[in-house]
């Protein structure tokens, strides 16, 4: 398996293959709506997620670009595997609030207490009918992560998978002062790229 | 309530409630269909009207079902809204 | 390699035990009680763990799965000092997790690491459960996960534990969606309108081993995945991903529509999704099949309905005898499906079990009774 594209969303910079191609500043939604127009979309849908979804689509917006540019098959070859820390914590919490006051809760919100959601509007936005899994771990297991990967390709019939990290929280094997959310995808494929491994994915999705 | 005043709103609280981040609530036209075409609303949407209708209108509708005339524009749910405000209690 | 699953257990609002549980079913059982919400909405649930003041209610009950499964083995394999513990993993399905702690406002504490972490300790499991989180398709996506790194050579032994708990925070959440029934869920019938939520456990081991097992409840064939690539939390209403997924299992396994003796839907009662699921089996020329849904039983246990439902479906497939599909009294015609109605028998042996959840994704897996 070879890694073609990474994406890294950290410190309001969203970077692809380490140059950056939009930034934002503050820790609430702004920084997320500046990356989306920074990267010229136009997706309405954009402003119904939740942070942690938003997030997720932009980390992997850039890697689809490619994917269209290199005319790979997104809507049945292409694989995703997402995985984070705090799941949906955040809109967990606006979700709970009204309902902990006995008032009724709001649809739209509900509908992103789930850690898929970011997989979810991911495959919605780019079409992508492939497998898709997602996982929760207090770091990425990046020994499981490329089994997955590599099981999509050689078992599943995809010819890329998309492994990622994204998380409003929680940045993982980060000690050090609070981050602001963070994003880390890979694009794996089977022919082009430089050879990946657990140790190279891990550098990948975590910040430094 | 002024009926303009009360369709004036109502469209900041429409592009409000359902984050319509790139629709100014002026250029709602009173009779425009909100499902459909135009404002691309969608189940979520719908669900989310009958949110705004308790919480700023003291309205209470059970059947989703029910939505769908009322939620047809800006007029239909402004018909809706004064028609209860008026009704005895 | 051949893939076995056994070692079951089960705890959901018609009891403990699969054996017991199953007994229910097929003498018509529901488990389902009324419980009026919160802003007075009326809905059944499935209580199937004792209220209390236990803080960690989720983990109490997984570890009394976990210790079940283990003890049916013919050797502990899940010992942590054990000679196999490098080759043995535990996989876990939840969509909430220990949601009390946030319901009390300690938003880390309820984060799905941390019950992982807590059931390696007390379990003295050799790692921390790998956590699965695909909203309703969890559980069947965690079987196959299981089945996908035995075969990958990742491990030799699987635990595949699935559960989820009835709570205020969920219940409030499918509420605001009007997606509840009334009265109990009806899977699959004309005037369905909605689901009924339940709370439950169940367990399962995987292993290339046979002789792990005293008596094995089946042979995974094969297992596949789709996405629906519509809607947030409206399922395709061509059933795409769905069918993507079933088919996806067929060519894994080697597989047609003629060999399946028994479809175990996800049929949760709600009208988009057992449309849905209606659309996509007649897709797939499995009409013919006997069909049903167990969430007329027992709930939609949301992360433990995978595991727990292809457990049952099993033992059914065992005793030829399928319970019928609960709630399905009056069937909804277009498109037609052979749900059914009284306790049936199955073509072959070859069980489909299929999932659907939130954010489209769609798992399918066959097994062999």
């Amino acid at each position: 398996m070879k890694l073609l594209a990474t994406t890294r969303i950290q410190d309001g910079r969203l970077l692809f293959n380490d140059t950056e191609l939009a930034h934002g500043i503050g820790e609430d939604s702004d920084f997320l709506r500046a990356l989306y127009g920074g990267l010229g979309m136009d997706y309405p849908k954009f402003h119904k997620m939740d942070r942690y979804a938003r997030l997720s689509l932009l980390a992997a917006e850039p890697l689809y670009r490619k994917l269209r540019e290199e005319g790979a098959d997104i809507v049945n070859a292409v694989g995703l595997v997402t995985v984070n820390r705090s799941a949906s914590a955040a809109t967990d919490t606006e979700h709970w609030e009204p309902v902990s006051r006995g008032e009724s809760a709001s649809p739209a919100v509900f509908v992103y207490t789930l850690p898929n959601t970011g997989a979810g509007e991911i495959t919605i936005r780019h079409g992508a009918f492939g497998p898709s899994i997602c996982l929760a771990s207090e770091h990425p297991d990046c020994d499981l992560l490329l089994t997955i990967a590599d099981d999509m390709i050689a078992s599943q019939g995809m010819t890329h998978v998309i492994v990622g990290w994204s998380d409003i929280f929680a940045a993982p094997y980060w000690s050090g002062p609070p981050t602001l959310p963070f994003a880390g995808f890979a694009l794996i494929g089977l022919d082009a790229g430089t050879p990946i491994t657990p140790t190279g994915l891990q550098a990948i999705l975590t910040p430094h | 309530m002024d009926r303009e005043e009360l369709k004036r709103n109502l469209k900041q609280q429409i592009v409000k409630q359902l984050n319509l981040e790139e629709v100014k609530p002026e250029s709602i036209a009173d009779d425009a269909p909100l499902f459909g075409d135009g404002l691309g609303l969608d189940s979520i949407d719908a669900l989310e009207l009958i949110v705004l209708l308790d919480r700023h209108y003291g309205i209470k509708i059970t059947d989703p079902k029910d939505g769908r005339t009322i939620f047809t524009s800006v007029n239909t749910m402004a018909d809706h809204i004064l028609a209860h405000l008026a009704a005895p209690k | 390699m051949e893939i076995l699953l056994g070692a079951d257990h089960v705890t959901c609002a018609l009891g403990s035990g699969s054996t017991h549980v199953l007994d229910a079913m097929l003498d018509g059982q529901c488990g389902l009680v009324p419980e009026t919400l919160p802003g007075g909405i009326a809905a059944y649930v499935g209580r199937a763990f004792p209220k209390g003041a236990d803080q960690h209610p989720l983990e109490e009950q997984l570890l009394e799965t976990v210790a079940s499964c283990r003890a049916q083995l013919s050797r502990d394999v899940f010992a942590a000092d054990g000679r196999e513990a490098m080759r043995s993993a535990v996989i876990l399905s939840t969509t909430k997790g220990e949601i009390g702690f946030l319901e009390k406002g300690d938003t880390t504490a309820a984060f799905l690491p941390a019950l992982a972490e807590r059931l390696r300790i007390r379990a003295s499991l050799p790692a921390a459960p790998i956590v699965v989180s695909n909203a309703c398709a969890s559980g069947t996506l965690a079987i196959k996960l299981a089945a996908d790194l035995i075969r990958a050579g990742s491990y030799d032994h699987v635990l595949v534990i699935g559960g989820d708990l009835l709570s205020r925070f969920t219940l409030s959440g499918f509420a605001s969606l009007h997606a509840l029934s009334a009265g109990p869920c009806r899977p699959f019938d004309r005037t369905r309108d909605g689901v009924s939520l339940g709370e439950a456990v169940a367990g399962v081991v995987l292993s290339n081993d046979r002789a792990l097992f005293k008596e094995p409840l089946g042979r995974y064939i094969a297992g596949g995945m789709g996405n629906d690539a519509n809607h947030i939390s409206g399922p395709s209403r061509t059933g795409e991903g769905l069918v993507r997924a079933v088919n996806a299992a067929l060519r894994a396994g080697d597989k047609t529509a003629s060999d399946i003796g028994h479809i175990n839907a996800h049929g949760t009662g709600s009208s988009y999704n057992d449309r849905m699921e209606a659309v996509a089996f007649g897709r797939l020329d499995m009409e013919h099949v006997p069909t049903n849904s167990h969430k007329g039983y027992f709930g939609h246990t949301l992360g433990a309905a995978g595991v727990l439902e292809t457990i049952l479906s099993l033992h059914a497939m065992h005793r030829k005898q399928l319970p019928a599909s609960l709630g399905a009294n009056d069937l909804d015609e277009l498109p037609p499906l052979n749900v059914l109605q009284s306790v049936g028998t199955p073509l072959s042996n070859l069980l489909l079990k299929t999932s659907s959840g939130f954010g489209g994704c769609n798992a399918a897996i066959f097994i062999e009774a």
